[in-house]
């Protein structure tokens, strides 16, 4: 067999996107639509546990979820990874983390971003807020990323 | 339910870079192996299964051009899962079961250099909360590895412990990508590329194919082969909603141990397709493993050929039991992001 050799090696430019849009439907919607006014909701089950960002089914049971209850700002980290130096596609090109976050009052966590601080203010357990974006795009990037929160 | 064995299994070289080679002439090679190995041809193939990922060459249905590889006139019986070839296993083993087929085709492939693959697989993630913000393979597994130090379920002394051992054993596996030794100074000094996890934790980039026949017991007594069985095999996975995920355990992993039995049977040695260093000793730990040797192919760290090395892991097990004094393997395969989704494999040595 004849093997394709390195000089006939094309190359051509290539965007790593999703080359489509996507409609977010009733729960995610909503809760893009409230991200753009400031405010955080989730989303509540029979059981009371509430889930931020909105969830459209619970993930143990699968109950449709559809009442919307407001959240407070504010957070835990429940775990991090810090990012000395940003990769080529990462939204901070300055030391950032990414992180799980438990919104006040919530069951789940929510994956974002912590910028502002450096590695050694960042531990399992430290309190933070969300830092808004002034451009509103009615998604997830409506949160620019979180941020310490002084003690 | 049929038993069912695995008949042949070939593995490409893994390389860095395969260059001009296209996904056809990665695949050629090990489907020839494996023709070679049991004296098929495809026309004694009742199934064929391939498991691929479109995004690796950035166009839908790219996996189409892989079966270019494969005589396809006369028409045959052909499917493609958009996973690992574990799952293309799994879908062919179900023909099988359902008595569609005697035999299948199975194989796996995937050339990774072309793009940057931590970041094209963000694009398998939440396209509405996750996707957007960017979060690669490595800062995903991180955010697990990070807590689980927390947790004091591991330290990084485990992660170098599974590295090392990996690399040494990639010596029996005349594929394998990497074999360059570091030292504990290099290890524990590199930078982190996302806190605790260097480019030592993560598994190096590969291209390659990888291609296995399976068959009923009719069609393995008929070749007259050393037969090995697929004695059992589930798989499960856990929830698409990543923040609700438990990443200090995994349901998938505890719950396949169960449902396969993992207390009945002592396996020899087990082959899990970890992909960073600190997933073998958390599933050491999961499963209860003990103290059984993991990865003696030097699994996906020495090597991991995306969407070929879930089924590597199953390959290489079948050819430590036929090589070997060995009676019994466990074999795991995952996907998706902190192991959300598994499968156990239990294979054994039939002597009749």
């Amino acid at each position: 067999m004849t093997k394709s050799s390195d000089k006939e090696l094309l190359r051509a430019s290539f965007k790593l996107e999703y080359p489509y849009e996507r409609s977010p439907g009733p729960v995610i919607g909503k809760f893009f639509d409230e991200l753009s006014n400031e405010v955080l909701v989730g989303t509540k089950n029979s059981k009371g546990e509430v889930f931020v960002p909105a969830a459209e089914f619970d993930p143990k049971d699968s109950e449709h979820l559809s009442e919307f209850v407001e959240v407070k700002n504010e957070g835990v980290v429940q775990s991090y990874t810090w990012i000395k130096k940003p990769r080529a596609h990462h939204l901070i090109q300055e030391s950032f983390a990414f992180a799980l976050i438990s919104m006040e009052g919530t069951d789940s966590a929510m994956l974002h971003m912590i910028a502002n601080c450096n590695e050694n203010e960042l531990e399992i357990g430290k309190r933070v807020k969300v830092v808004w974006n002034e451009e509103k795009t009615q998604t997830i990037r409506d949160i620019k990323y979180f941020e310490i929160i002084d003690d | 339910m049929k038993d069912i064995y695995i008949l042949a299994y070939a593995q490409n070289p893994i390389v860095a870079d395969a260059k001009a080679a296209n996904e056809v002439e990665l695949i050629m090679p090990v489907v020839h192996q494996v023709f070679k190995q049991t004296g098929f041809t495809q026309n004694d193939i009742g199934f064929t299964c391939s498991g691929s990922c479109d995004y690796l060459q950035g166009a839908a249905f790219a996996f189409v051009e892989g079966l270019s590889a494969i005589q396809t006139n006369p028409p045959i019986k052909e499917s493609h899962v958009e996973m690992d070839a574990a799952w293309a296993l799994y879908e062919s083993i179900l023909k099988i079961q359902m008595g569609d087929a005697e035999t299948a085709l199975i194989y796996g492939f995937g050339k990774s250099s072309p793009g940057d693959l931590p970041f094209v697989s963000t694009l398998q993630t939440d396209p509405y909360y996750m996707s957007p913000l960017w979060p690669d393979k490595t800062s995903l597994a991180a955010l697990q590895a990070q807590l689980l130090m927390n947790k004091g379920v591991l330290t990084k002394k485990d992660m170098y412990e599974a590295l090392t051992q990996s690399i040494s054993n990639a010596k029996n596996n005349s594929n394998a990508l990497v074999t360059a030794m570091p030292s504990e100074d290099d290890y524990l000094s590199a930078d982190y590329l996302s806190s605790p996890l260097s480019a030592f934790d993560c598994a190096p980039i590969s291209d390659g194919a990888s291609a296995m026949i399976i068959g009923t017991e009719e069609a393995a007594t008929k070749l007259g082969l050393q037969k090995i069985k697929i004695s059992s095999v589930h798989h499960s996975i856990e929830s698409s909603n990543f923040g609700a995920r438990d990443l200090s355990t995994s349901e998938s992993i505890i719950g396949l141990g169960k449902k396969i039995n993992l207390k009945s049977f002592k396996p020899d040695f087990v082959e899990l397709h970890t992909q960073f260093t600190y997933e073998i000793p958390f599933i050491r730990g999961l499963l209860d493993l003990g103290n059984v040797d993991i990865n003696l192919s030097g699994g996906p760290l020495a090597g991991n050929v995306m969407m070929a090395a879930g089924l590597d892991s199953i390959g290489k097990s079948f050819e430590l039991l036929k090589n070997n004094d060995f009676h019994s393997g466990l074999a795991h395969a995952s996907s998706g992001p902190c192991l959300q989704q598994n499968m156990l494999v239990h294979l054994e040595k039939i002597n009749d």
